[in-house]
This record gives C-alpha cells, sequence and structure tokens, in this order.
C-alpha cells in the first residue's frame, strides 16, 4: 500500500485537521511526518493513526470487591460517570456501592443520590464539609457483600499540589482494606478540554496512580486527540466514553470508533 | 492566567531587538513564530489564521526605526486590545430590576459564577436575587439554593414541572424590589439545537440586560465553535471565564473574546465566592506583551 506524494496544501490540511482535534502540536507534526513517509492515501492515514492510538483495555472488575476511584477537574462529568457505571453494574446485577466522598461541593451529595436513588444499588454519603476518608472507610467498612465500590471525588484543578495530596490521603484509606485497592483510578477527561487534558494527566500522574481515562462530552464536535499524546508519554490508556447526559450515554473505548471519528468517517460522535 | 503565553511570547520578539531596520522576510519569521505559537497556547487554529491575516496587512517593512521590537509589540498590542474589548460595567434597567441570565456549556460554571457575581454585585451595595432556571442538573436547584443562603443572597425557583416557568420570571421581575435577578440556566452543547432554541425562546421572552457566556477558561480547540454557536442562539453581550485558575495560557479566551465579538468581563480563579474578578482588557493585553 504506497500512497502519492503530498503536496503542502494537503500537508496544511491533514495538520489543520490533527491540531483541531486536539493532537499537541508536536504529536500532529510526527504523526505527518510518518504519513509523508508512507504517502498519501486515506488508508495510511487510518493505519498510522491506529498504530499510535491508546489499546483498548477492559475496566479491571474482576476480583471481588473492587473499588474504582473517579478523578479530574472541576465539572468534567465526575459524578455522572460514577452514576452511568453505577448503573451499568446494577444491570449486570452486581452488588453496587456507590461512595459519595465529594464533601466540598455545594449538592454534590444530592446530585449524586438523585442520579443513583432509583437504582438498586447503596449509597453512602456524608454531611457537606466532612471528612471524605470517613465516608469511604464506613462505606468499606459495613458493605462485604460488594461486588463494586465506585468512589466520587470532589472535583480539584491539576495545579493545586494540596487537593492531589488529599487525594492520595483518599486512596490509602483504601490500601488499609487491601493492597489490591483501588483497581481502577479513573482521571475524567472532558473532551471539550481538548489538549488541556494531556496536561492534567501529567499533572494528576505525580502523585495519584491513573490506571485509565474517561473521555466525557463526545457528543460534542471534540475528538479527544489528546490521548494520544497521554498515551505515548504515561502509557495510560482510555477505557470509557461518554457522549451525552443519560445514563446509558457510556460505552467502552474503541481506537477504530475514535479514529473514524478523527477523519470524518462518521457523524463524529461515538454513540453509533 | 495568561502568564505562560507571557513568557512564550517574549522569545518571538527577542530576535527583532535592535536592527534598526525590519524587511518583509522579518515580517514573514515573525508571523511564522507568532502562528506556532498562540496554537501551542490553544488558541482555535481557524482564529489564529485570521489573526495572522490581520497582523500580516499591518504590518510593513521599515526602514531607520529605533527598535523593530517595539514597532511589533505595538502593532500585537492595538491587535489585542481591538481583540479582547474595553471593560465596561454591568447594563443596568434603569426602570426596575436588572436580569443577567447565564448560559454556556455543562460543567462550564454557570452555578458557581451566577452566586460570585451575585455575591459581587452584592458587595457593591445592590439586591440580588439567584434564580434557578436549569430543570435537568440533578439538584441543581439545591445546589444554587445553598450557595445562595451562604453567602446572603435571595434564592427564588422558577422550575415547575421539569420546565423552565417563564411567566413566573415575569410576573416576579414586574413585582419584585431587588436590584439584580441572576438567572442560571442549564448547561448545553453547542451542538444540542432544541437546548439552543430553548435559550433563545427564554431571552426573547425576557429581552435580558445581560446574556453572559460563562466559558470554561480549559476549553481547548472547541471554543470557538461554542462561542459561535452561543452567539448565533442568543443575544451575548459578555463573556465571563471560569476556572482561569486552571490554565496559565489563555487559548481559550482569545479564542472566544474573538468570535463571540464581545468583551470579557470578569473572570473567576478558584472554587470559592471571592474568587472571581472583574477582567481588564487593557491590563491583560499589555502582560501578556510584557509591556
Ligand atoms: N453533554 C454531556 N454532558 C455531560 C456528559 N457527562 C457529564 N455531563 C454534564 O456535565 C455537567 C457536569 O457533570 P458532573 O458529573 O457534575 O461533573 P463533575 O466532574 O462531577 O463536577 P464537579 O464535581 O463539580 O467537579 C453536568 O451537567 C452533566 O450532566 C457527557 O458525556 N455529555
Ligand atoms: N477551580 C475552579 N473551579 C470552579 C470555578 N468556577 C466553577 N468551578 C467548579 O466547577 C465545577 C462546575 O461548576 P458548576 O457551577 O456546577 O457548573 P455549571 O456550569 O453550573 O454545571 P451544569 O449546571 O451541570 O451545566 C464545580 O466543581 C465548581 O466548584 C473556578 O473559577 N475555578
Ligand atoms: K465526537
Ligand atoms: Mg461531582
Ligand atoms: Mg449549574
Amino acid at each position: 500500500m504506497q500512497g502519492k506524494a503530498l503536496t503542502p496544501e494537503q500537508e496544511e490540511e491533514l495538520l489543520s485537521k490533527l491540531i483541531m482535534a486536539d493532537f499537541s502540536l508536536k504529536k500532529a507534526q510526527a504523526l505527518l511526518e510518518q504519513i509523508k513517509e508512507k504517502g498519501n492515501n486515506v488508508d495510511v492515514i487510518r493505519e498510522v493513526l491506529l498504530s499510535e492510538a491508546p489499546p483498548f483495555e477492559p475496566l479491571r472488575d474482576t476480583s471481588v470487591p473492587s473499588v474504582f476511584f473517579i478523578i479530574g477537574v472541576n465539572g468534567v462529568g465526575k459524578t455522572t460517570t460514577v452514576a452511568k457505571l453505577a448503573h451499568m453494574y446494577a444491570k449486570q446485577g452486581k452488588n453496587v456501592v456507590v461512595v459519595g466522598a465529594d464533601t466540598f461541593r455545594a449538592a454534590a451529595q444530592d446530585q449524586l443520590s438523585t442520579l443513583v436513588n432509583r437504582m438498586p444499588v447503596t449509597y453512602v454519603g456524608g454531611e457537606r464539609g466532612s471528612d471524605s476518608g470517613s465516608i469511604l472507610y464506613k462505606a468499606l467498612l459495613e458493605n462485604p457483600q460488594a461486588s463494586v465500590f465506585l468512589v466520587d471525588t470532589a472535583g480539584r484543578i491539576h495545579t493545586s499540589r494540596a487537593l492531589i495530596d488529599e487525594l492520595s490521603k483518599l486512596i490509602k484509606v483504601g490500601k488499609k482494606f487491601s493492597e489490591e485497592f483501588p483497581q481502577e483510578v479513573l482521571l475524567v477527561l472532558d473532551g471539550t478540554q481538548g489538549i488541556q487534558g494531556y496536561r492534567q494527566a501529567m499533572s494528576f500522574v505525580q502523585g495519584t496512580p491513573i490506571t485509565g481515562l474517561v473521555l466525557t462530552k463526545m457528543d460534542s464536535t471534540a475528538k479527544g486527540g489528546m490521548i494520544f499524546s497521554i498515551w505515548d508519554e504515561l502509557k495510560i490508556p482510555v477505557k470509557l466514553v461518554c457522549f451525552g447526559q443519560q445514563l446509558d450515554d457510556i460505552d467502552f473505548y474503541s481506537p477504530q470508533r475514535v479514529v473514524d471519528a478523527i477523519l470524518g468517517n462518521n457523524g463524529g460522535g461515538n454513540n453509533d | 492566567m495568561f502568564e505562560g503565553l507571557a513568557k512564550r511570547i517574549q522569545n518571538v520578539f527577542a530576535p527583532f531587538g535592535s536592527k534598526g531596520l525590519l524587511k518583509q522576510e522579518d515580517i514573514d519569521q515573525f508571523l511564522k513564530d507568532l502562528r506556532w505559537l498562540l496554537i501551542e497556547a490553544d488558541v482555535s487554529l481557524p482564529v489564529v489564521n485570521e489573526l495572522v491575516e490581520r497582523l500580516r496587512e499591518k504590518l510593513k517593512p521599515q526602514t531607520g526605526i529605533v527598535s523593530p521590537q517595539d514597532y511589533l509589540l505595538k502593532t500585537v498590542y492595538e491587535e489585542l486590545t481591538a481583540l479582547l474589548g474595553s471593560y465596561r460595567p454591568l447594563k443596568v434597567n434603569p426602570r426596575g430590576i436588572s436580569l443577567y441570565v447565564l448560559a454556556g456549556l455543562q460543567g462550564s460554571g454557570k452555578t458557581t459564577t451566577a452566586a460570585k457575581l451575585g455575591y459581587f454585585l452584592k458587595r457593591n451595595g445592590k439586591s440580588v436575587v439567584l434564580g434557578a432556571a436549569d430543570p435537568y442538573r440533578p439538584a441543581g436547584a439545591e445546589q444554587l439554593r445553598v450557595l445562595a443562603s451562604e453567602n446572603g443572597l435571595y434564592f427564588e425557583s422558577f422550575v415547575e414541572n421539569g420546565k423552565v416557568d417563564i411567566a413566573k420570571i415575569q410576573s416576579f421581575m414586574k413585582k419584585s424590589l431587588h436590584d439584580v435577578l441572576i438567572l442560571d440556566t442549564a448547561g448545553r452543547l453547542h451542538v444540542e439545537t432544541d437546548m439552543l432554541q430553548e435559550l433563545s425562546m427564554i431571552n426573547k421572552q425576557l429581552n435580558p440586560q445581560e446574556v453572559l457566556l460563562v466559558v470554561d477558561a480549559m476549553l481547548g480547540q472547541e471554543a470557538a465553535n461554542i462561542a459561535k454557536s452561543f452567539k448565533e442562539a442568543a443575544p451575548v453581550s459578555g463573556v465571563i471565564l471560569a476556572k482561569a485558575d486552571g490554565d496559565e495560557l489563555g487559548g481559550a479566551a482569545l479564542s472566544v473574546a474573538y468570535v463571540s465579538g464581545v468583551p470579557i468581563l470578569f473572570m473567576g480563579t478558584g472554587e470559592h465566592i471571592r474568587d472571581f474578578e472583574p477582567f481588564d482588557p487593557n491590563e491583560t493585553a499589555a502582560m501578556i506583551l510584557g509591556i
């Protein structure tokens, strides 16, 4: 499979496409070099992107119980993602415990309890301003029957060291119960924030053992190009993609679908 | 915010120190460097391209000038201040309560900003009501109610049967003796046409003094699309940048200001009620350019 050489206009067009899909400039230029070597051909471009995309990795939910932390900057969709995962596992008949460990934001507890109150799940929360570690401790202690604990955490800006440290304290509470905890620390990245998500991941990994990414708000026109740079530098896989505010608007990540959306081979949505 | 951009932009101007003359090829090199810099600062690509073209038209080769660097700085400064608009206070309704509608993407910071803006206006002597008009977000009204009561602001819910009750807002405004009503609307994406339609209806029927687009300072390439779609759906009159503490480059700010054509009026710099300040475009432009 050998393509034609790219004209300067085609080069510019491809570079623009990648930058507008939130690839870093560095990554976009590196991909362009690879494509130039192999020639201009839609199959070549797709193949190059696929070979560089983070691979699919399933959620680590096989040990019972499993503990998942959902973390990220403010407003990216953590609480909604927790509700979606609770819904998904409850439908599979699992014994789900939802832990409201955001004791900071006004009505964070009401938001999460409202979202899950019609589901057959156990909700453990606490007062605003109370210690989030104690809530988690209580949840783990009082629910030996659980198969999965989904822990919602307060939003925090990635450059705020104090808040990142607080997160590691919370993770330590889990470790008191089992060295295996937490099975997943999922960093939620808002698709509309684009390449900023790369900077967030680079900051959060310093002190937080991130195991996977959740890409949200992909019902926008965002394409999620930053996951390529995160994979290059940190080898953090993407696990889930969210594309709406309803409980079913979540799916496992698929490299093919992300690449197709970048190249504009579908409506740009992941909800096919 | 903008500190990162300020730091990097110095390098683009540096090579043009005191050469005494500025050739067309210098200008081309300068624009090329500036273009990469703006792309790396997360300014939306179409905005970068337009900005660079506008500068290309303005910049002319110079002979015998003392400092080509000053010439470049001055031209970019003018362009930046034009782009960022100039500072103005919020419009006030001379005949009654002033209505400010907050709109924006899901999670952009609207509810928090409603409380911060209310608190800011209260400290300036206004009697402020926070009005809940988000029927969709679970506990969205409760969030606003808690923020109002913690900060000594009045609260009123305009959500009835899962809808925004426009008539209730109208009659509230007719009777109210307060100075300001800040309406916190639901988050919506720039591609949700029915939701944009709803926003458009609210504004047509209420005719607010200000429609303020609350944008996340951490937005990526989407920033330009967002500004464009909201501007088309509603008479956006100003921008409030939330979560400016999460971004040091200011790319989204430049994109949104450029595409919306309305000024950035305030900036949120943290989660606390006082983490909020008026935005000064001239000061910001000078800071970015280090002058
Ligand atoms: N369109 C769209 N909206 C989403 C998606 N995920 C979450 N949202 C919305 O984004 C807003 C913020 O979501 P939350 O789940 O509260 O975000 P969070 O990260 O928990 O926020 P904080 O706890 O305040 O940091 C809500 O209005 C959600 O309904 C998505 O995939 N698509
Ligand atoms: N660090 C920081 N966080 C902010 C700022 N403004 C808002 N937030 C946080 O961002 C998150 C989302 O804010 P909300 O006010 O709930 O956003 P919203 O636009 O009302 O969200 P929806 O109603 O779901 O669309 C919350 O965790 C806020 O505390 C800010 O200036 N800085
Ligand atoms: K998409
Ligand atoms: Mg939350
Ligand atoms: Mg809100």
